[in-house]
């Protein structure tokens, strides 16, 4: 009797054990397609010790043992370095994609053309209203095309600023979370239990981190995920973690400096090493390649203009004045791009362009023809005015290639790791259903035993 | 490799995703006709664009110079056609008159149609070609002649680039050909002188006019000659500039075209790959254990 007894005990136990593999597969189905989400498995055991009759041992059922996670740690440890590497050089290179002022057809290099074909129809005429209405429209229109390739440059790195300001509190919440977490695990660890959903929560935000700063992930013996950018500065730490801020940088343009606040830190001081990830492929790209291209688009405005009114200001207009400029440079190169206009004079009065060589010979076009000459003169790069608007887009277009490049390389070395990820911690709804079917004749089996024992019960309580 | 669901629709994502792209990519490369459109399609090529870009726009502009130039050329050589002619013409009154068969009367007559002719040449080196006067040196924006055919322009003359860095002269001295600057005749006073002659019936004066007005119109042909030498300078340069011009066109149109075989056979293959990815990405989709229990 006490032996059925034992039996219905065990069926129970193995129900119970039966349900948990089964609510185990559902969680896997269910969150099948949930970001950051590592299969579980319920691992039954027999439950021991056995009861002995006699010299035997008769087990006593199956029971819930634990539920595991199934990750692989050295994939694991290798993927927020490779998102990091692949947002960082993807993210630069979609930045510096986004800019088309330095395409090979567009306005500068058309303007620049045509302010000295212009220049020439005025040598063969330099007496002509009309040509020098033209001479003055076209350089107008290079001043604004200088003007524009500015402005397009400078709006990209502005709104490169206007990216890394709108990253930072998601940056800040995520290291807050993993922190939060973080302490959230400890405690719930303490017991010797897998918090696997808190697990899966912390591995989601860690590679979101990753993916925005570059930031690596230190486990220590406590459980804890600390994060430490490249350079070896600490994000998060245990149940603490940094802020980050951005502030203007007088000495870069008035553009964002990154500054952190360390965990154990009051005050915040400026970051002293470039973050990876996104973070840091926005400031590669806003301090690399477009920075270059707006310096050097700066100092061929400021030696192109500076140049042409050299020979200008030797020049003599219509009514006989001389030591006109044709274009209004300011001082300093930073900024001449942008800031470059016409004199104003001329662009009231096309008489006042200073064509001639001597006063009072209106046909005279000697001026003019030393404005053509500094077509081919090299600037202070040593090319030419042609060769230096070239070279500002090859050099250009080879960074811009070169990342791409990169970003490709990075992203399939990325997708190489998640696939493996995928493989073994990815759920398959084909083998969870394959499991399902195991455990729902598991589950039937037992009953059957409970059934069995039941009627066993009565064939014996029957009994008269 | 365990498959996950998550890595089948992941790689049926990046598959779609990437054909598509590489599809849409041919697909813009048709019907744009570029292979390059930003700098980093090819930076070596979009630098070289650019250069060849200015070299095109340099080398129209000196072509339509050289062209312009000829065209000035071909009306200053109207305008000494019209002088000769009227040179000559006088130069005929001249011999004529000179016979002593012709009477004061005659002569007076004659002195008339003479100061017509002064007036005809003045008109005629009085040439305005667009907002200049052709025969003023760079003192162009004024008659160069006066009334009395006085001299007024310059003794220069305007020069016009041809090539980079090489001038051509463009314009002929009004004051060598006309008015005989640096020993030669001054033909509007050798007329002015014959009128007068002929109005004082001075036979003699006559005569010398006849000497004259033939130097004069040897020296105007001999402008005329360099003017028209100047011209097939510029013809030349124009068709110099034009083949440098085209030559720069093709040298962008290598670069920054597409051939559109190889680009049309690519944008096919392209579509046939995202078929192709589709197709399987659809049947993939329909092999679940979930049907079949």
């Amino acid at each position: 009797m006490s032996g059925l007894l034992s039996v219905l005990r065990q069926g129970a136990q193995s129900l119970l054990a039966q349900q948990a593999y089964s609510s185990t597969v559902a969680q896997n189905l269910s969150n099948a397609n949930t970001a950051g989400y590592a299969r579980q498995r319920a691992e039954l055991a027999a439950v021991t010790p056995a009861d002995q009759y006699g010299s035997s041992y008769i087990g006593r059922g199956a029971v819930l043992q634990a539920i595991t996670q199934s990750r692989d740690r050295f994939v694991e440890q290798q993927v927020p370095l490779a998102l990091g590497s692949e947002a960082r050089s993807s993210t630069q290179a979609s930045l510096l994609q986004g800019v088309s002022a330095l395409n090979p057809d567009a306005g500068l290099s058309d303007s620049l053309s045509n302010f000295y074909a212009q220049l020439r129809a005025l040598a063969q005429n330099p007496g002509s209203p009309n040509v020098r209405e033209a001479v003055v429209g076209a350089a107008t229109r290079l001043a604004v095309s200088f003007n524009q390739t500015a402005i397009a440059l400078d709006s990209a790195r502005s709104g490169v600023d206007a990216r890394i300001q709108a990253q930072l509190p998601e940056v800040n919440e995520a290291m807050a979370q993993i922190a939060r977490l973080n302490s959230q695990i400890s405690q719930a660890s303490i017991n010797g239990a897998r918090p696997n959903d808190l697990l899966d929560a912390r591995t989601k935000l860690v590679d979101r981190v990753a993916s925005l700063t570059g930031a690596r992930i230190v486990n220590n013996e406590a459980g804890d995920a600390n994060l430490v950018l490249p350079g070896g500065t600490s994000l998060v730490q245990g149940d603490k973690a940094a802020t980050l801020s951005a502030q203007p940088d007088p000495s870069n343009n008035g553009n964002l400096a990154l500054w952190i606040r360390s965990p154990s830190a009051v005050a915040p001081t400026r970051l002293a090493e470039v973050p990876g990830g996104a973070l840091g492929g926005m400031l590669d790209a806003r301090d690399g390649a477009m920075r270059a291209a707006q310096e050097r688009v700066d100092t061929f405005a400021f030696d192109f203009a500076t140049a042409v009114n050299a020979v200008a200001q030797t020049g003599f207009a219509l009514d006989g004045s001389t030591g006109r400029s044709v274009f209004a440079v300011q001082a300093t190169v930073t900024g001449a791009a942008r800031s470059l206009a016409i004199d104003a004079s001329l662009a009231s009065d096309a008489s006042l362009f200073p064509a001639a060589g001597v006063a009072g010979a209106p046909g005279d076009a000697t001026v003019v023809q030393q404005m053509i000459d500094t077509e081919t003169q090299p600037l202070s790069s040593g090319r030419s005015a042609e060769e230096e608007l070239a070279s500002i887009t090859a050099s250009y277009g080879a960074t811009t290639s070169r990342v791409t490049a990169t970003a490709e390389g990075d992203g399939a070395v990325l997708k190489n790791l998640e696939t493996l990820r995928q493989s073994a911690s990815g759920v398959s709804v084909d083998e969870e259903l394959v499991n399902m079917q195991r455990s729902q004749r598991a589950y039937e089996a037992v009953a059957r035993v409970i059934k069995t024992a039941d009627q066993m019960l009565e064939t014996l309580l029957g009994l008269r | 490799m365990r498959v996950s669901d998550s890595y089948v629709f992941d790689q049926a994502n990046t598959r779609l995703m990437r054909t598509r792209r590489e599809s849409t990519e041919a697909a813009d490369r048709v019907s744009s006709g570029k292979r390059v459109e930003t700098p980093w399609d090819d930076s070596a090529a979009a630098g070289l664009i650019t250069r060849f870009a200015q070299d095109r726009a340099r080398q129209d502009a000196m072509m339509n110079a050289a062209n312009r130039a000829s065209e000035e050329l071909a009306v200053v050589d109207g305008a000494f056609d019209q002088v000769l002619t009227a040179v000559t013409r006088a130069q005929e009154l001249a011999v004529q008159l000179s016979n002593d068969t012709y009477s004061a009367a005659d002569r007076r007559n004659a002195s008339v149609e003479v100061q017509q002719v002064f007036q005809q040449v003045l008109t005629s080196i009085n040439l305005r070609f667009g907002d200049r006067y052709v025969f003023g040196g760079t003192a162009d924006q004024a008659p160069p002649f006066d009334p009395t055919g006085a001299y007024v322009g310059n003794a220069s003359t305007r020069r016009v680039e041809i090539a980079p860095g090489i001038l051509q002269d463009a314009s002929v001295r009004a004051d060598v050909a006309f008015k005989g600057s640096g020993g030669g005749v001054d033909v509007l006073t050798a007329l002015a002188t014959f009128a007068t002659a002929l109005s004082a019936n001075d036979t003699a004066g006559i005569r010398t006019a006849i000497r004259e007005l033939a130097d004069g119109s040897q020296q105007i042909t001999a402008a005329r000659s360099r003017a028209g030498a100047m011209m097939n300078v510029f013809d030349l340069a124009s068709n110099t500039a034009r083949v440098n011009r085209d030559d720069a066109s093709n040298g962008r149109s290598q670069l920054e075209d597409i051939d559109l075989i190889d680009a049309s056979t690519r944008f096919a293959a392209a579509e046939r790959a995202l078929e192709a990815s589709m197709s399987a990405v659809a049947r993939s989709f329909r092999l679940t254990l979930l049907d079949k229990l």
